[in-house]
């Protein structure tokens, strides 16, 4: 087992060196520099051109990036081109929050969800399971910024103890983690209900319900627990897409995250500061998948096997 | 006795209680804490390390003071930490007195050699230097005398110190704590905490050189999103909504616990021409276009009621504005004037646009220009894209607006001088190029004042711009909410603010 997980340490190397060469050249593409923006509005093109210069925006970008993979061995992501700020102790400082909204945000899909989808499965082709995989589908249909938006005026604007924004406190988190679940939701509420509807139609449920085992343990602890491999396949997905930053809910709720912090850098052209955002990213989001796969094993027998082969 | 002494007590009880009820009456109670929403995170309060970012400048108010300041309400140069100044008869050298007994955030006192280092760290700062470009050399004379001597005369130079990227910092602090030294300045409040995408938190500096601040604490919020910061304000969770949206503007008017300020702005939306290529090389083919423009239509799809037309290139609000008179839509003179440059069957256009405002603006131009002939193609795209276009000269027009922070020179040299760094039309006019040097020199504030006249009156005939619309500056407030200078370059001065409770 240990083993296994070491290999796929070692695999990450390969990814995260593809999204650095990915992410460096893809900025480049975009129009202009930082030196504009360092620069501010009052400087004349001579000083813009200077500073260009100076920061090495006119070499080569094979050059830059060589430059940057050196710095990067040397031990380090680098400074904002902006800020000057270390850019591994800004996103530090960001993602604690990111996890917590990630974190809120699967739980209340899963809140909604799973209930969801057994009872869809359950009762199948009924008016329940036509009402429950709408509800789903309006879910992720929903624009996250609008249902932000919405979730202030009906629930924050009436309710005292809930803010409208910012991440002051566990009340903060309320509104930004519906809004996150209920985009999620839609996904996890369809798997659970096919994977549950597999595993309701298999033998070994039919000779639970034979023996007599009550409807709720049958239900329970027979076919869900069988469920899962899928179901945790989706949430893991799901939840690292949103370690990576959930950027509407970010910007409308005031949300201190990752997200906003990226998409900023990128208007800003600050090329250390999105490549290494999107690296640890990366790792993040690798060893989230990684540590999904852990789960499996413990959840299915024969999935242990196979990493212990 | 026992009477008489009971009698007494209860008295002097009474006295003492209704002078307490009395003192209770006379004493303002006042909000322990003010916050502010502001719409953008501050990437960094090292004044000389800031981009000029608006929202950092208005941290600076509170936190810094520079030599120099301009009342937003006067739109005159005031004293700040310089108490008095001369001016060398050739304009080349200022000597500034400076207050004494001014003290940092660090409980050092404020010295010249403090004004030195600080102004010599704007000089190299890569966003800074613009300001004090024409400073050759600054000298000590005293613990409270400075001498700053210019390349050559240029009477904005004042309004340059005004810029609280331009604040004087403690130079120990700096020596100490490095770049983030900078932070320690000598306002009325002390920078004491910052989270990142979050908030800003400034205390009253109890050791304050002036009139001790009233509010203990203000604190700036970062609400990016219009709707949310405007929902904020409307909860009580904020005292100040910065620039609230103009759609927003009705919940704000319409609550009673709230009040809409306006004021007067300095932002020009105007439409550039790359004046470098065809047609809009040809005077009379732009001088046609800015004839065609329905003003008022632009603003009331793009604005509504928030913006005044904007007559010429300088809005009234800069310092030593005077009146000029601009083109009037006239559709007749328009197609005359298209057809003497020899653009009798019109020609295609494409107007660049990078946010929805401009994109309203284009769309009317769009109709207007069809009018006389000339098919315009909105074009949008990403901020920094357009704006590197405009810089390189590869576009062909553009929605654009232009703000004045300081001072009148401000409204001349970097949008309209061959080497301005906001000339988004390209211009490359060397009467300009001579006007803003000898305009900027001029000693004689009368002369100054038609000089300006002079070169605005140029500029708006010979349509580099199509000025269109002036934006009011707006700030959502909580009645009660008093004690601060709202500036028409939206960098308003809250070192003042104040709520009475009670």
């Amino acid at each position: 087992m240990l083993r296994y997980i070491g290999k796929r340490i070692l695999m990450l190397i390969p990814v995260l060196i593809g999204v650095s060469f990915l992410v460096f050249f893809l900025m480049s593409f975009a129009k202009g520099d930082a030196a504009a923006q360092i620069a501010g509005q009052d400087a004349t093109v001579e000083e813009i051109e200077a500073l260009r210069e100076q920061m090495g925006f006119n070499d080569s970008i094979f050059v830059q990036y060589g430059r940057y993979m050196g710095q990067l061995f040397k031990g380090g992501l680098g400074t904002s081109y902006i800020s000057k700020r270390d850019v591994l102790k800004t996103y530090l400082s960001f993602l604690p929050k990111t996890v917590e909204l990630a974190l809120a945000g699967i739980l209340v899909a899963l809140l909604i969800s799973i209930p969801l989808g057994i009872l869809s499965a359950l009762h199948r082709g009924s008016i329940v399971d036509g009402v429950s995989m709408v509800t789903a589908l309006l879910g992720l249909s929903m624009p996250n910024f609008w249902l932000g938006l919405l979730l202030i005026i009906w629930i924050a604007l009436k309710v005292r103890w809930i803010p409208t924004s910012g991440a002051g406190n566990l009340a903060a988190l309320i509104l930004p983690a519906i809004t996150v679940g209920t985009g999620q939701a839609a996904i996890i509420t369809r798997t659970t209900r096919s994977s549950m509807l597999d595993v309701l139609s298999q033998d070994y449920i039919r000779t639970a319900k034979a023996k007599g085992v009550m409807p709720r343990q049958v239900v329970w602890k027979h076919a869900l627990k069988n469920a899962l491999v899928p179901i945790i396949t989706v949430t893991g997905t799901q939840l690292g897409a949103t370690l990576g930053g959930a950027v509407l809910t970010e910007s409308v709720f005031a949300w201190p995250g990752v997200g906003r912090l990226i998409v900023d850098s990128i208007g800003q052209r600050d090329t250390p500061m999105v490549t290494g955002c999107l690296i640890l990213t990366t790792m993040l989001v690798s060893i989230t998948i990684l540590v999904v796969d852990i789960i499996y094993a413990y959840v299915d027998p024969k999935i242990k096997a196979m990493y212990t082969k | 006795m026992k009477t008489k002494r009971a009698l007494a007590l209860v008295l002097v009880l009474v006295l003492v209680l209704s002078m307490a009820v009395v003192s209770q009456a006379d004493e303002t109670k006042y909000a322990d804490t003010i916050t502010i929403g502001i719409g953008k995170d501050i990437s960094t309060l090292d004044p000389t390390l800031d981009a000029s970012q608006i929202e950092a400048q208005m941290v600076f108010y509170c936190s810094h003071e520079t030599l120099t300041y301009l009342n937003p309400e006067t739109h005159k140069i005031q004293p700040d930490l310089a108490e008095s100044w001369e001016i060398s008869p050739d304009g080349l050298v200022y000597t500034f007195h400076l207050k004494k007994g001014v003290k940092f955030h660090n409980g050092e006192e404020m010295k010249a050699s403090d004004v030195k280092f600080s102004l010599e760290r704007a000089r190299v700062s890569s966003t800074q230097k613009s300001r004090l470009a024409l400073v050759t050399d600054i000298t000590v004379v005293d613990d409270y005398t400075i001498q700053i001597t210019l390349s050559k005369v240029f009477l904005d130079f004042l309004y340059n110190l005004t810029q609280p990227n331009v604040s004087i910092f403690s130079e120990k602090a700096v020596n100490e704590m490095g770049d983030d030294g900078e932070q320690i300045g000598s306002g009325p409040y002390v920078i004491t905490e910052k989270v990142a995408g979050d908030h800003i938190t400034l205390t009253r500096f109890e050791d304050y050189s002036g009139e001790k601040a009233i509010t203990k604490t203000i604190i700036f919020k970062i609400i990016p999103e219009d709707a949310t910061r405007v929902m904020a304000l409307e909860a009580g969770e904020i005292d100040i909504c910065y620039s609230p949206a103009y759609v927003d503007h009705t919940y704000i008017t319409d609550n009673k616990d709230l009040e809409l300020i306006s004021l007067p702005g300095t932002t020009t939306y105007y439409l550039a021409m790359n004046t470098q290529i065809e047609p809009f090389n040809n005077e009379k083919v732009r001088q046609a276009i800015a004839c065609a423009v329905n003003k008022e239509d632009c603003i009331a799809v793009a604005f509504g009621t928030t913006a005044i037309p904007a007559e010429s290139v300088m809005p009234p609000s800069v310092p030593l504005y005077s009146e000029v008179k601009g083109y009037s839509r006239d559709l007749d003179k328009a197609k005359a004037l298209l057809k003497e440059a020899g653009y009798e069957n019109g020609f295609t256009m494409e107007i660049g646009v990078a946010t929805d405002v401009h994109q309203n603006i284009a769309q009317v131009l769009q109709q207007n220009l069809k009018e006389i002939g000339i098919t315009v193609v909105v074009q949008r795209y990403e901020a920094n894209t357009l704006k590197d276009m405009t810089v390189e000269g590869t576009h062909q027009a553009a929605s654009q607006n232009y703000g004045n922070g300081s001072g009148p020179d401000g409204s001349f040299t970097a949008p309209f001088s061959s080497t301005g760094s906001s000339n988004r039309s390209k211009v490359n006019d060397p009467w300009i190029d001579e006007m803003v040097v000898k305009a900027g020199a001029e000693q004689d504030e009368a002369t100054r004042i038609s000089l300006y006249k002079e070169l605005n009156q140029y500029i708006t005939d010979k349509a580099y711009w199509v000025p269109i619309a002036i934006p009011n500056a707006y700030v959502g407030i909580r009645k009660g909410v008093a004690g601060v200078l709202y500036a028409s370059n939206i960098r308003h001065d809250f070192s003042g603010v104040y709520r009475i409770v009670g």
